[in-house]
């Protein structure tokens, strides 16, 4: 493996607990909370009202403009409301609330198998938008929108990412070893969409079993390849994984798609296969929930719309949680209730006893972080710099180029909430940019 | 236990952005690290030159903490000297001062290192200069005399190693005359005409007297309290190393750039030396190892090893990419170097050549940036 990525740290990387444990059940709920926001971009705009009738993948929102998504039922049953609900990014939003009738009947003309081998690109991505899929490693991007590069784009390379590089989460390891067949059909028909030329299959290191599983089954894919890669946070992270499999770099700025390259989770892909094979629309999801509060962690198949609290029933407690988290502890976000549902990319929630004390000190220059970040920055200036408000001067300092992945605060030794400045420095640059544009008009 | 919503009240969960998870460590325990693998030499020293070694060392330390406690105090910040910063500013400082240096100069020493290198810079990772060095420079200009070692170690080295050379002039200089060669020491065995003690030989001749190159490594020699062994030193460095705390390259680049200078300069020597018939010709001439002699001596003496192990790579002062402390570390070797081959002042150049370099740190930070992810390559 002649290729890598710099910076990184490898932070214990806590998937024991689950890491082997097949995907389990989870019975569905009663009553299913379905956020008309699960991506990035414009909400859905409902196209239902409370009373209907519903099946499961019944529209629930369709989308409101080209960055947007479908949203579908994930059960049969009853509209009872629609609106505003607290979700996981801390805010409320618009959600279609469903009463589940169990009996869990498919709308018409879902889950039908149809064939693949006459799509074009152009259904392939129309089928794609119509299951609502969007990117399931946590970022959600409408995943149509990806596979619709600009006529002058040339993408050669799919990268399949496998990767899982977040502690703690095994909900894709558990996919890659449960249904490696649909990942890979799904990815031969992304490579289709954008007439990419190989795929590349990427596993860390430490899970060689699902390394194993997909170079056996890639040969289904034409000239795709299964990569094993050494275990490194974040080597998931889009721009990071195509120099470690690709050696190419996204220019400061720019897209995947500007190096030729597409990446798409292995979640993504194999909702690609059962919403353009099966007419599936995306309603449900692997998810891992762990950490040292969870009585019996694990993986599950969990219907979009389910609130936490019936899933942390399945699971059960050793003790009370002092943080809930979506996603994973390097990147995921602190939940404030239980109430939440499940969504389209929550990979996981884990369950954290203890936080880190949020005191910190000055800056000592150690370099640690400088090594750590991914996107060779220097962390440790921003932070100074932000701290003390010179936000301007921290764009100078190549701020918009960071990921946000966290390192540098992981590492740094007088704990210095690096990454939290750098994220409101961006969110403040944004807002007076903005400002300033509509000044301008 | 069961998951029930009511165990959720509104603020029962704690919120804070992401990451969620911390390394292990922190500066305490980078600061006590480094305070650890300088006990040895501090014990060594006691070994080496008596008590007193240790009365100065206890001085230096807790002056710094009592001058950074006063002064945090003070000024109604909140008292920190159990980060153990102090505590390596403290034993650095007396490292630096010889073993019989008077204990008003040690406290005017920390006081100036602590109070106006870091307090006054904002205190600790907004100081500019190393403060146990700026303290050392401070009270050497002060203080000339009482910062020159002159004291031979109680414990001596193999004397049996020790080279004797011919004076060619059988006089020694006037400063020398009439005083007990055996306590004639100067500064530190700096392979010129501060390196050495005189003898008589039974016939009368007086004889440069130098230490071994062993004697050197294990710091069986005259010079301050902390800089004499170089394999403790070493040892202490190598730890650091593998714990991750400082890069390898300090060290050896500066050590490496000054043993180069003398290696091909040798002829640089100190005017000084002249009067004892050229040393630099002398000590190539000897039956020792050759070309090599001068550029080990040149590292082994005085306080380069000291100076680049444990001061070069203070992380608050020096550049924070690894090729910024290389270059920090070229320019730091190649300073003490010149000062040592070249100047007529100093016998030392660790010192300054650090300050020196201490000072250019932002403006290497500046022009070494890595190249960042994605950046448009020219």
């Amino acid at each position: 493996m002649p290729y890598t990525f710099n910076g990184g740290v490898h932070p214990p990387e806590s998937k024991h607990a689950t890491e082997h444990l097949p995907v389990r059940a989870l019975a569905v709920g009663e009553t299913l909370i379905v956020p008309l926001q699960q991506h990035l971009g414009v909400a859905a705009n409902p196209v239902v009202k409370p009373g209907d009738k519903v099946a499961r993948g019944t529209l629930l929102g369709e989308p409101a403009g080209f960055i947007s998504a479908a949203v579908h039922s994930p059960v049969s049953g009853e509209v009872v409301a629609v609106e505003p609900r607290l979700l996981g990014l801390g805010r409320p939003g618009m959600c279609v609330v469903v009463k589940n009738d169990f009996e869990d009947r498919w709308a018409e003309g879902c889950n039908v198998e149809s064939d693949t081998a006459t799509l074009t690109a152009e259904d392939i991505r129309r089928k794609v938008r119509d299951a609502g899929i969007v990117g399931m490693g946590g970022a959600t991007f409408p995943t149509h929108v990806k596979l619709s590069p600009p006529e002058n784009k040339r993408i050669d390379t799919l990268v399949v990412n496998g990767a899982e590089c977040e502690p703690f989460l095994t909900a894709d390891h558990a996919l890659m070893l449960a249904d490696a067949g649909a990942i890979v059909l799904g990815a031969a028909l992304a490579a289709r969409a954008v007439a990419a030329e190989r795929v590349l299959f990427a596993v860390e290191a430490n899970k060689p079993d699902a390394f194993e599983v997909l170079d056996k089954v890639a040969a289904f894919c034409d000239n795709a390849t299964a990569l094993l890669l050494p275990t490194r946070y974040p080597q998931g992270a889009e721009k990071q994984l195509i120099k470690a499999v690709t050696g190419r770099e996204v220019p400061s700025g720019g897209l995947p798609m500007d190096a030729g390259v597409l990446v798409q989770n292995v979640a993504t892909c194999a909702a690609i296969h059962y919403g353009v094979a099966f007419n599936r629309p995306l309603t449900e999801r692997i998810m891992t929930v762990t950490g040292p509060c969870a009585a019996s962690p694990g993986n599950f198949h969990v219907r979009v719309g389910t609130p936490y609290a019936d899933v942390l029933r399945e699971v059960g407690f050793t003790s009370i949680p002092v943080r809930i988290i979506m996603g994973g502890p390097m990147m995921g976000i602190a939940q404030r209730s239980v109430d939440i549902p499940v969504t389209k990319g929550t990979s996981g929630l884990v369950l954290l006893d203890e936080v880190p004390d949020d005191s910190w000190h000055a800056c000592i220059r150690c370099g640690k972080c400088v090594r750590a970040c991914p996107v060779s920055i220097i962390p440790s200036e921003l932070s100074v710099l932000l701290e003390a408000g010179r936000v301007d001067d921290a764009a100078n300092a190549d701020m918009l180029d960071c990921i946000e992945c966290g390192c540098c605060t992981y590492v740094c030794p007088s704990k210095r909430p690096i990454v939290n400045w750098i994220k409101a420095g961006k969110a403040e640059l944004a807002a007076r940019r903005a400002k300033e544009r509509k000044a301008a008009k | 236990m069961t998951a029930r919503e009511e165990q959720f009240e509104p603020n029962r969960l704690s919120i804070a952005t992401s990451p969620h998870i911390r390394e292990a460590g922190d500066v305490k325990r980078i600061m006590w690290t480094v305070n650890a693998t300088l006990v040895p030499i501090a014990a060594l020293s006691l070994f080496l030159f008596g008590w007193y070694a240790g009365v100065v060392i206890a001085v230096s330390v807790i002056s710094c903490l009592v001058f950074e406690a006063v002064w945090q105090r003070l000024s109604g910040k909140s008292i920190t000297i159990s980060d153990g910063s102090a505590v390596i500013t403290g034993l650095l400082l007396a490292f630096v001062l010889p073993p019989n240096v008077p204990l008003y100069v040690v406290i005017v020493a920390a006081a100036v290192g602590i109070l106006i290198a870091k307090q006054l810079f904002g205190g600790l990772g907004y100081n500019i200069w190393n403060p146990a060095l700026v303290g050392r420079a401070f009270v050497q200009i002060a203080y000339p005399a009482a910062v020159t070692p002159s004291t031979w170690p109680i414990v001596s080295g193999d004397t049996w190693h020790r080279i004797f050379m011919d004076v060619r002039n059988a006089a020694p200089p006037n400063a020398l005359a009439g005083s007990s060669y055996d306590a004639v020491t100067l500064a530190t065995p700096l392979a010129n005409d501060a390196l050495a003690g005189f003898a008589p030989d039974a016939a009368g001749n007086v004889h440069l007297m130098y230490p071994s190159l062993n004697d050197l490594f294990l710091g069986a020699i005259p010079g301050c309290i902390g800089e004499t062994s170089a394999l403790l030193i070493i040892l202490g460095g190598l730890y650091l190393i593998c714990k991750g705390y400082i890069n390898w390259k300090v060290p050896v680049v500066y050590l490496g750039t000054v043993f180069l200078f003398a290696f091909f300069f040798p002829s640089w020597k100190v005017p000084g030396a002249a009067a004892f018939g050229g040393l630099p010709e002398y000590v190539i001439g000897l039956d020792v190892p050759g070309r090599f002699f001068f550029p080990l001596y040149q590292v082994f003496s005085g306080g380069i090893v000291l100076g680049a192990v444990y001061m070069a790579t203070d992380m608050v002062t020096t550049p924070i990419t690894s090729r910024g402390q290389v270059i920090f570390a070229l320019g730091c070797g190649v300073i003490t170097a010149s000062i040592r081959l070249l100047g007529h002042g100093f016998p030392e150049g660790c010192c300054y050549s650090i300050l020196l370099m201490n000072t250019a740190t932002p403006l290497i930070d500046r022009y070494t940036r890595p190249t960042k992810y994605g950046a448009v390559k020219k």
